[in-house]
């Protein structure tokens, strides 16, 4: 089942040891700051309550936690900061169910609930010199936007970066303020696009849904300062019916399965591969994924 | 295994008034709301000694249908306390239990809620674990199985011990029944019957006369399939989209019954009681025959419809558990079989499924 994006020892050494007392019991962490990203995004920095556990506090790049509001229940997100960044990390959610729609309505202060790290991680080892090629549209930005500031943390390590982010509207694009700082650099290909009709008067970035713009324009990247497809690596993330035109669009590209990578998002409850709700065949999401490559995921039965 | 001696015929039930007295939690067949379900007692008069199998299993006294995962407390600057409920879980005897059940629970549920025993995994479920560590699994050894049960088929057997401490199996010209010990357990068990126990006997002879009444209970099942064709079938994964699951299941209604009475079915999920300011988180049983249970907040459901969510339940029982948990995901017990009220069929499914890779395997040939 190894491929390129997936550390080999995924399976044995990625699944972060949970006491037995606290299996399913979060540990408070405040609110320390919130970033309304759009009308129904939220970016929260969470930090540890208690000193002890955020001194144990620590991640990997794609893993992820369960996140708890008190009397309303657990949601499960990636973690969507760099594991580098100290004192605080980070969650983005869309306000869209019972728990995201009381986190929303939470305020700076405020303490909520969090287990984790779960699952395994993204194998950045596998991605040095490579050229990278991040897609994702809305709320599956987050899971692969971690990935993007640990690149760009190490930036001479890596070939081409080229992001497509997408969106429903312009109204609905997420991290904006770095997104600008991205499109100024030199070193990233910074394409952002809406779908058709989610174009203002006056909008600058592309209109397309991102398996489209990403079809028209990396290809091009590629060829000119890249070293072409078989050296490209992806990370995508989104809705199944949008990652799969992805992989349509990367396979003409000649991008190999197993050279995508996926991370994906399946309903979950326990985390720890005991509440039988996120496995795809004999897969269990939480405990060998949430990252996989394409290969693998197609591999997988069609219960996705 | 140890052979111990033997209880007299009639006698068994004597047990639950002996440990009652020891201060033991003892769980048995016994009449709840007119049926019987397996249930604390303290006397032998409240139990039903006539019965096959409980309409429950006993996996309820391990992972209750709901319990108290911890509380919450927001204190005035705004801070939580979580706390853990003390796991002070009382030493409890299942009697009465049957081997179908025990392998279930005392080994595929287990290995659910234990660390990977391959090192897939580490986390491990105190909750469980910790009740298992005070439970005693006494099994009764069937000597009439019904047409639903399929143990056997399973590569069980009604007087096989897997997952039981003790086993009493009815022997004999007389039905004495024969008590045999597999574990630490069941030794701590039988030191506090010890009064009513006979010993002295030949034991060769009672080996002898135990075998045999096992074997005889074995040649009446009538549910034969052999599982590692339906597991070949299930392997192959062009196979997932054969029209047997649709056929078979697109008249289940989704009432979750199998799901409840599986011994091996361990599904749940979190509800919260109370609100921000206090309350418990609750872990509950859940089944994966709900819709709700897979939807994702988009509204994407992978599995769309009650066929599909059937299928997910067969292949969990003959594949997934195999793969993933490395046990069995069924042991035959044949609740799910019995107790379906529009008769959808578990082994339909694996005899047709057992069919269907025979018949490849000959069109290859």
């Amino acid at each position: 089942m190894t491929g390129i994006g997936m550390s080999s020892s995924a399976l044995t050494s990625a699944h972060t040891r949970v006491s037995a007392a606290s299996l399913y019991v979060p540990k408070p962490v405040r609110v320390r700051k919130i970033i309304r990203e759009t009308h129904d995004v939220c970016t929260f920095q969470l930090e540890f309550v208690d000193p002890v556990h955020a001194a144990a506090f620590t991640y990997r790049t794609g893993q992820f936690g369960e996140f708890s509001v008190f009397g309303v229940g657990e949601a499960t997100f990636n973690i969507s900061s760099s594991p580098n960044w100290k004192g605080y990390f980070e969650c983005c959610f869309r306000k869209i169910g019972l728990v995201t729609g009381a986190m929303a309505r939470l305020k700076e202060g405020d303490v909520i609930g969090f287990r984790g790290p779960y699952g395994n991680s993204y194998d950045l080892d596998a991605m040095h010199g490579r050229d990278l090629i991040f897609a994702a549209g809305g709320i599956g930005f987050p899971p692969i936007r971690c990935l993007v500031w640990r690149v760009l943390e190490e930036r001479e390590k890596f070939g081409s970066v080229v992001i497509v982010h997408g969106a429903r509207s312009h109204r609905d694009l997420i991290y904006q303020r770095e997104m600008a700082e991205w499109s100024k650099r030199r070193d990233i290909h910074m394409i952002k696009t809406v779908d058709p009709g989610g174009d203002p008067e006056g909008w600058d970035g592309e209109v397309g849904f991102v398996p489209t713009v990403l079809e028209e324009r990396v290809p091009w990247v590629l060829e000119r300062e890249g070293k072409g497809p078989a050296n490209a690596m992806a990370f995508t993330c989104g809705p199944p019916v949008m990652t799969k035109f992805v992989i349509q669009a990367l396979t003409r590209m000649g991008i190999g399965l197993e050279q995508i990578v996926l991370t994906l998002e399946n309903k979950m409850k326990c985390a720890v591969g005991k509440c039988g709700r996120c496995n795809i065949g004999s897969t269990y999401v939480c405990l060998e994924g949430p990252i996989f490559n394409a290969a693998q995921v197609r591999a997988m039965p069609d219960d996705q | 295994m140890k052979l111990v001696g033997t209880i007299p015929a009639g006698r068994v039930w004597d047990v639950v008034d002996h440990l009652s007295r020891q201060g033991v939690r003892v769980v048995a067949p016994t009449l709840v709301d007119g049926l019987c379900q397996f249930a604390p007692v303290t006397g032998a008069h409240q139990v039903v000694k006539d019965y096959l199998l409980p309409q429950n299993t006993f996996k309820e006294f391990l992972f209750p249908k709901q319990e108290r995962v911890f509380t919450w407390l927001r204190r005035d600057d705004g801070s939580y306390v979580v706390t853990e409920p003390p796991r002070d879980f009382p030493e409890t005897v299942i009697l009465g239990g049957r081997p179908c059940d025990a392998a279930a629970i005392g080994v595929s549920l287990k290995s659910v809620f234990s660390a990977s025993a391959s090192d897939r995994w580490e986390h491990a479920d105190p909750l469980f674990l910790e009740r298992f560590e005070r439970t005693t699994v006494v099994c009764i050894s069937c000597d009439r199985p019904d047409l639903s049960c399929f143990c056997t088929t399973m590569g069980l057997g009604p007087d096989d011990p897997t997952g039981s401490d003790v086993l009493i199996t009815a022997s004999g010209p007389d039905g004495d029944l024969v008590v045999e010990v597999f574990s630490p357990k069941g030794e701590r068990f039988v030191e506090r019957i010890r009064p009513l126990l006979i010993t002295g006997q030949s034991e060769s002879l009672l080996r002898e006369q135990r075998l045999a009444a096992g074997q005889e209970a074995r040649g009446r099942f009538v549910r034969v399939f052999d599982i590692g064709q339906v597991k070949a079938f299930l392997d192959n994964p062009e196979n997932f989209d054969d029209e047997l699951f649709q056929r078979l299941g697109t008249k289940c209604v989704s009432c979750g019954v199998c799901t409840f009475e599986c011994p091996t079915c361990h599904c749940f999920d979190f509800k919260d009681l109370g609100d921000t300011t206090g309350g418990e988180r609750i872990k509950v049983w859940d089944s994966c025959q709900f819709p709700a249970f897979t939807v994702h907040a988009t509204g994407h459901q992978p599995r769309p419809t009650q066929w599909e969510r059937y299928r997910n339940r067969f292949l969990c029982k003959f594949k997934i558990y195999e793969d993933v948990f490395e046990t069995l995901g069924c042991t035959g017990c044949g609740r799910c079989v019995r107790d379906c009220p529009v008769h959808v069929d578990i082994t339909s499914y694996a005899m047709q499924s057992h069919a269907r890779q025979v018949t490849l395997l000959q069109l290859k040939a």
